[in-house]
């Protein structure tokens, strides 16, 4: 994964640097093949990162070539009592995929096959590490396509979409991931492969599948999954809204969603985040302004029509500058194109930058945006807001040069503060990215011990021996080597409700 | 454990919990008899708290809780192992919190849906549970029971449209999971683990919903098709062209097929997704599509112990096959949800049980299908497993219901696998 979205990485002096044990790795090397197995330094180097700042290096990396090698490789694991990691593209935002000390990382990437297209049912049956574009790809002959559309849908893979419970900009109307998973194959801690949930509708049993979306890696692998395709519409309308003020904006977002208009996309980009745009692709976003939103509905052309009147109305009434519409797909393109390229586009802006995940209560939005710049401005740090702002899901980049060790603690202390923001004002600390590393040591700001116990149950059912993806979700124990320490004592200084 | 079998002691102990007005009387109690088991006493607690209080007593009394909404949906199930205190739902009934320019609600479990609904109308809203018979359906059942109807086309499976639960745990803790902002991956989404447990894993006591808005018209209409081929060719051909669909089904008492659809939407939408529909009936059948007053209700009378249910799920592909082969066993109603790949089928309940299910277990897996008794007396759910499918992950849901509920407190043994 190229790093072109400029986060920084830095080193911990984390990495594995005891003795390789090289029992295990001979038991993976019968299995997928010496080929398939990498276990030298520089090897380890391209598995040692996801998309945030964290890094550590794995023991080895395993690149099974079935579902049943990932089974053999679990119970290898199991054995040795390894833990193991999976690892899609590396995409990740929330430092998920990032390898736990000594640990075998299983990368998906030669599981990447699509099984099949049923245009009758209008299913598709993937391997885990078919990248996310490539579904709706397949199906595009049958007029189908795969609805959840990660910005990072080029390069990003289902499993780690299903991991993540990914969204996208057109999640807004149709859902997040696991509204488009009916079943999965999964491998278990212990090595076993097991279907959970059916292609088939209101199947008894409990809601397995429903879990182990958004479950980080952290119940069990998955080996292939069922997704629900959708047909095209019929009429689709893109409409760039250009405001002189960003409470505007948030006001207009405010004002659709209680008109009770549920478009199809609904984003948002803030000034820098437009100047950052302009000087990349000059996507015809004008400079000065102090936001855009890209509003897209869709369906029948009557449907479709109705609401981009609306959208345009109520865009008006809050002052919108400048309208425009996109009809045809190049039309629309145009107008998506500065959003589908924000977050390349900042890498001009700093050498790094640091992407949050809050959400809000819609209606929330006009003030969590006030606080989101109050707050960077007391730290002294620019931000470039890109919002799936239909959602109340802000992604403030907080921008800033990793060579600045001081930088690099005021950016994850100003970003604890705006998360902690977003959840007093009845948010949450993730809308799409995952907890990972990264944020397990808010998870007691918006869950009791209680609650958390409750997840530790599915943890345990699943994964007794804490094998799978540890370190990841549940609030940190008290270990000095653990990667989380230094959020640790920032969140420690935000309130005392930051530790269990 | 201290194990209390004097209906007495109970009593007296769950009269200091929820209060004279939280026990049913005596005389009331053949309500709530599941299975033909009765319960020794029906409590219906007022709070969160006093329902927390009175799980947590018969967990530590080893007593058997079944948890009743409405009481709609009751004949779902394998008969449960032991059956102590029935728990009243309908007095948790308030909103909790309601958002309308946030699109977002809490209420607690034991609103009905009609009300919840009701409440919502007020602000053009409504949350997308579409039960049938709402004035009794409560919010705390209809994710329990976890079944969605002809609106999934459009509004999607209850599992799509709850942001936020609280239930209270086999040991009386009160947990949480989710919030109340539509989109959020905090924490794993224990909601879906609850949404169609039937009562087995935890007491629901509130829920979050994300909200849609009203439809500003709707039109119903009923086409008659000569054949099951028809029928489910013309709902596809509206299923493809995307027409705004807030509900479709299809029904059939041994006469021709006819599919209902209701289009919702704007004015200019609905007319001319109508024309569209009537169009394409004609084309598939010669006959138009007629205007219906009102939408009837799916199985629209109400639940009969005494007949004989049997849902059907097979991929939508081979529902026609499928239910050919089921009117060979003379029902005498079906009703379909062709998109979806789901049918009902109702017989009255007569000596034939043992044969129709045998017979239509057999004609539902030539198809790959699944086949639930949705409802039939109970002397015939002796000695089977009325979900009839054994989930390949069964051994996982066995160790969850272990490991969240150990003494088998909430409806022991009525789960998939008697679980
Ligand atoms: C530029 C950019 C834009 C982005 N935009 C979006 C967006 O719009 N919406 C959004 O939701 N996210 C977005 N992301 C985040 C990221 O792309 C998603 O979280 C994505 O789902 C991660 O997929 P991946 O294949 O890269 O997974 P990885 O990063 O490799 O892994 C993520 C997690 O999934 C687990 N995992 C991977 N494969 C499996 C498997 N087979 N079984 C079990 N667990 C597995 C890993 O252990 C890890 O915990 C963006 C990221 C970038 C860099
Ligand atoms: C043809 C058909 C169409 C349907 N269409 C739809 C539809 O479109 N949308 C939809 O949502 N549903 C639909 N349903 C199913 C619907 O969910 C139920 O009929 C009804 O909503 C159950 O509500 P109730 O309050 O009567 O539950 P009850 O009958 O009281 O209880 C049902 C089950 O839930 C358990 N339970 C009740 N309350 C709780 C609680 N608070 N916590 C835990 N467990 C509890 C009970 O123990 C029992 O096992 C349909 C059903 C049929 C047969």
């Amino acid at each position: 994964m190229s790093p072109f979205y400029g986060t920084g990485r830095r080193h911990r002096p984390l990495c594995y640097t005891g003795p390789v044990n090289r029992k295990p790795l001979r038991d993976l090397e019968n299995i997928v093949g010496k080929r398939w197995v990498l276990s030298h330094p520089e090897e380890l180097l391209a598995y040692e990162y996801d998309a945030t700042i964290e890094r550590s290096l794995p023991m080895a990396v395993v690149l099974p070539g079935s579902a049943q090698e990932v089974a053999q490789v679990m119970q290898v694991a199991n054995r040795w009592g390894i833990p193991v990691v999976a690892r899609g593209a590396g995409t990740g935002l929330s430092g998920g995929a990032v390898p736990c000390r000594g640990s075998i990382v299983i990368s998906t990437s030669r599981l990447n096959r699509i099984l099949q297209i049923d245009p009758d049912n209008a299913l598709a049956v993937v391997e885990p590490g078919v990248l996310n574009v490539d579904v709706s790809k397949a199906a595009a002959p049958y007029g189908l396509y795969y609805a959840p559309d990660p910005s990072s849908q080029k390069a990003c893979t289902i499993g780690g979409n299903i991991a993540e419970n990914a969204g996208g900009p057109h999640c807004l109307r149709y859902g997040t991931t696991t509204n488009h998973v009916l079943a999965v194959e999964v491998a278990t801690a212990q090595g076993e492969l097991m279907w959970l949930g059916s292609p088939l509708a209101d199947a008894p049993g409990y809601d397995l599948t429903g879990v182990i979306v958004g479950s980080e890696g952290t119940l069990a692998i998955v080996t292939k999954a069922v997704l629900r395709l959708l047909p095209k519409p019929p009429a689709v309308i893109t409409i760039l809204a250009i405001f002189q003020e960003v409470e505007e904006a948030s006001e207009a977002v405010s004002g659709i969603i209680a008109q009770g208009i549920v478009p199809a996309a609904l984003e948002m980009l803030d000034r820098s985040a437009i100047e950052a745009v302009e000087g990349y692709i000059r996507a015809g976003y004008p400079p000065e302004a102090g936001a855009v939103l890209l509003i897209e509905v869709e369906g029948v052309e009557e449907e479709a029509h109705g609401e981009a009147q609306q959208v345009v109305a109520i865009c008006r009434e809050m002052n919108a500058r400048d309208i425009r519409l996109g009809f045809t797909p190049e039309e629309r393109e145009r107008l998506w194109a500065g959003r589908k390229a924000a977050l390349g586009a900042l890498g001009r802006l700093a050498p790094h930058f640091y992407i949050l995940d809050g959400v809000v209560p819609r209606t929330k939005l006009p003030q969590i945006m006030h606080q989101v710049y109050e707050i960077c401005r007391r730290y002294g740090l620019q931000v470039a807001n890109v919002l799936h702002a239909g959602d109340g899901n802000l992604h403030p980049n907080i921008l800033f040069n990793e060579s600045d060790p001081e930088a690099v603690r005021r950016v994850v202390e100003c970003a604890a503060e705006i998360l902690k923001a977003c959840v007093e004002v009845g948010g949450s600390i993730s809308g799409e990215h995952g907890i990972g590393y990264e944020k397990r040591n808010y998870m007691p700001w918006i869950f009791s011990r209680d609650d958390l116990e409750v997840m530790r149950l599915l943890k345990e059912a699943w994964d007794p021996r804490y094998l799978l993806n540890p370190q990841k979700i549940f609030p940190s124990a008290a270990s000095p080597e653990d990667i989380a320490v230094p959020m640790r004592d920032i969140t420690a200084r935000l309130g005392p409700e930051a530790e269990i | 454990m201290t194990y209390i079998s004097e209906p007495e002691a109970i009593g007296e102990a769950l009269l200091e919990i929820v209060g004279p007005e939280g026990i049913i009387p005596l005389e009331m109690q053949w309500a709530y008899t599941v299975d033909g088991l009765s319960p020794a006493i029906v409590v219906q607690p007022a709070s969160v708290e006093e329902v927390s209080k009175v799980i947590g007593l018969a967990s530590r009394w080893g007593l058997g809780v079944i948890p009743w909404g409405g009481g709609t949906m009751m004949g779902l199930g394998n008969r449960p192992h032991r059956y102590d205190i029935a728990l009243d739902m309908r007095r948790l009934n308030q909103v909790i919190e309601h958002e309308p320019a946030d699109l977002t609600i809490t209420v607690e479990a034991g609103t009905t849906v009609k009300e919840l609904q009701a409440r919502l109308a007020a602000y053009g809203q409504r949350v997308a549970l579409d039960p049938p018979w709402p004035d009794r359906a409560t919010v705390g059942g209809t994710l329990a029971t976890g079944i969605a109807g002809p609106a999934r086309w459009r509004l999607g499976h209850p599992r799509d449209t709850i942001i936020g639960i609280k239930v209270v745990m086999p040991d009386g803790r009160i947990a949480k999971a989710g919030g109340k902002v539509v989109k959020n991956v905090a924490g794993y989404d224990l909601c879906k683990l609850y949404i169609g447990s039937l009562g087995t894993l935890a007491v629901i006591v509130e829920a979050t919903f994300k909200l849609v808005p009203t439809p500003r018209s709707q039109r119903v209409v009923a086409c008659s098709l000569p054949t099951f081929k028809q029928a489910c060719g013309l709902a596809k051909e509206l299923q493809w062209r995307l027409l705004p669909i807030d509900s479709l089904w299809m029904e059939w008492d041994g006469g021709p097929c006819v599919l209902v659809c209701r289009l919702a939407g704007s004015p200019g939408a609905v007319s001319r997704s109508l024309e569209e529909l009537d169009a394409l009936a004609r084309q598939y059948s010669g006959a138009e599509a007629q205007p219906l007053e009102r939408w009837p209700e799916v199985v629209s009378s109400p639940p009969v112990a005494e007949r004989l249910v049997l849902r059907v799920s097979v991929l939508p592909s081979r529902l026609v096959a499928c239910l050919e082969a089921l009117t060979a066993l003379e029902p005498e109603l079906m009703v379909a949800l062709p998109l979806a790949g789901v049918a009902y089928a109702r017989w009255p309940a007569e000596a034939s049980t043992p044969n129709i299910l045998q017979n239509a277990f057999q004609a539902v897996a030539t198809y790959d299908g699944i086949l639930v008794i949705h409802q039939c007396p109970f002397k015939y759910k002796e000695g089977r497993d009325v979900f009839g499918w054994r989930p390949p992950a069964q051994p996982m849901m066995k160790e969850i219901k272990r490991r969240w509920d150990p003494k088998g407190t909430l409806s022991p043994g009525r789960f998939v696998a008697h679980l």
